[in-house]
């Protein structure tokens, strides 16, 4: 992993882990891991996930390493194994944990911290990038 | 013949919503009050201006298409749209009503123009549409609406050309049908936002602003400038301004803008623009 830049210099990399673009590619690739993850958006799959997490994870043919980060609430490693955002955070708000929340674990940060630092202005104007 | 009266162009993000209900039942948070006032112009010219017809250009976020088959251009046939749950509940807003009389010519004009889009019988909304709606509109809604759904969210996205032509040819036809309806246009798009990544809570205040000066009469200036700069800019999810090319296409270049605001609350510019055609009475 590269060095995090933070707030001083912008950071205009595309690139992990500045950044997850969802490609046609990763989709393919981590269909399963997302079509369980979309499915949180239905209650009987929350309780589902309350009640017996591992069942609905094998259920779903989560991989061994899937799995260990949803047992691990790493949300972060998640989408950087190709979940895609808008689905990592359905699993995050079944367990209470928010958008922002999910935010703050992919800057690495404190919750109170990183919340201070919202949102980070930058005044880059994209005709001027090289 | 039917014809396009004005247009829309307005962001879009789930706190939006939430601050919405949770304004209307206990007061508005100052930076959300901000957002309230500011659209309010809108929602006084819309009642006046009384479209018969919507279409409303947005995108999903994983809350009504799953990845199973994922359509890149959508449009809604269906007599009544939904609001999608997202996994908190319904919102206390029924659902839009849509005219298959009104949605099959126009989806025939564009495919035989060469958008061939994915036909839907059911479509659920979601706060792509949900979010801004109660600023504009009153429930019950007024009209009769007409989705079309666009892939933002996997790569790749169609380019901004290719959005700017959509709303050309919506414009040929609305044009071409021959109901008298009056129809407005609007797209919705997340202004700067980024959500993934260490760039998580980017915004981009001053692009956010010219963007707003510049769509009335600058859509080949904007549309030429390469949609991964834009993400650079103003974050991965600002790619969804794009759409807003669609709406400014649509109309006539002659339109103006009767009203523009912008404002920052949270973690996405928040901005709105209302376009009058030259030809609407007032």
């Amino acid at each position: 992993m590269k060095e995090r830049q933070r707030t001083h210099e912008v950071d205009l990399s595309l690139d992990a882990p500045s950044a997850y673009l969802f490609t046609g590619e990763i989709c393919t690739r981590a269909y399963r891991l997302n079509k369980f993850a979309f499915d949180f958006k239905y209650a009987a799959v929350r309780e589902r996930f309350a009640r017996d997490a591992e069942a609905l994870m094998t259920e779903y043919a989560l991989s061994e390493s899937e799995k260990a980060l949803v047992r691990a609430r790493d949300w972060t490693g998640l989408v950087a194994s190709g979940g895609h955002h808008f689905n990592v955070i359905k699993i995050a708000a079944a367990v209470g944990e928010s958008h922002l929340h999910v935010g703050a674990h992919m800057c690495g940060a404190d919750w109170d911290e990183f919340k201070r630092t919202l949102p980070r202005a930058i005044d880059l104007m994209p005709q001027d990038l090289g | 013949m039917s014809r396009i009266v004005g247009g829309i162009g307005i962001a879009h993000t789930p706190s939006m919503g939430y601050q919405f209900d949770k304004g209307m039942q206990s007061g508005f948070d100052p930076k959300w009050r901000l957002w309230y006032d500011g659209t309010q112009p809108v929602k006084r010219w819309l009642a006046e201006l009384a479209p018969s017809r919507i279409v409303i250009v947005y995108n999903d976020h994983m809350n009504y298409f799953d990845l199973k088959t994922y359509p890149t251009f959508a449009i809604g046939m269906a007599e009544h749209f939904p609001q999608a749950d997202e996994g908190y509940g319904l919102r206390p807003f029924p659902g839009l009503d849509g005219d298959p009389n009104f949605a099959w010519p126009i989806a025939r004009a564009l495919v035989r123009d060469g958008f061939d889009l994915t036909f839907c019988q059911e479509l659920e909304l979601d706060h792509g549409v949900y979010s801004w709606l109660p600023y504009v509109l009153d429930p019950p809604w007024p009209c009769k609406v007409l989705p079309i759904a666009v892939n933002m969210l996997m790569q790749p996205v169609p380019t901004p050309q290719r959005l700017r032509a959509l709303g050309a040819n919506l414009r040929r036809a609305i044009e071409s049908d021959g109901r008298d309806h009056t129809v407005l246009v609007l797209a919705t798009g997340g202004m700067s936002h980024q959500i993934h990544g260490t760039r998580f809570g980017l915004t981009n205040e001053k692009w956010d602003r010219y963007f707003l000066d510049t769509i009335e009469s600058g859509l080949d200036e904007l549309v030429a400038i390469p949609i991964e700069k834009i993400m650079q800019a103003a974050g991965t999810e600002a790619a969804e301004l794009s759409m807003w090319y669609a709406m400014r296409a649509a109309l006539s270049p002659d339109a103006r803008a009767y009203y523009r605001y912008y404002t920052l609350p949270a973690v996405t510019g928040c901005g709105v623009i209302a376009l009058d055609e030259p030809h609407t009475p007032r």
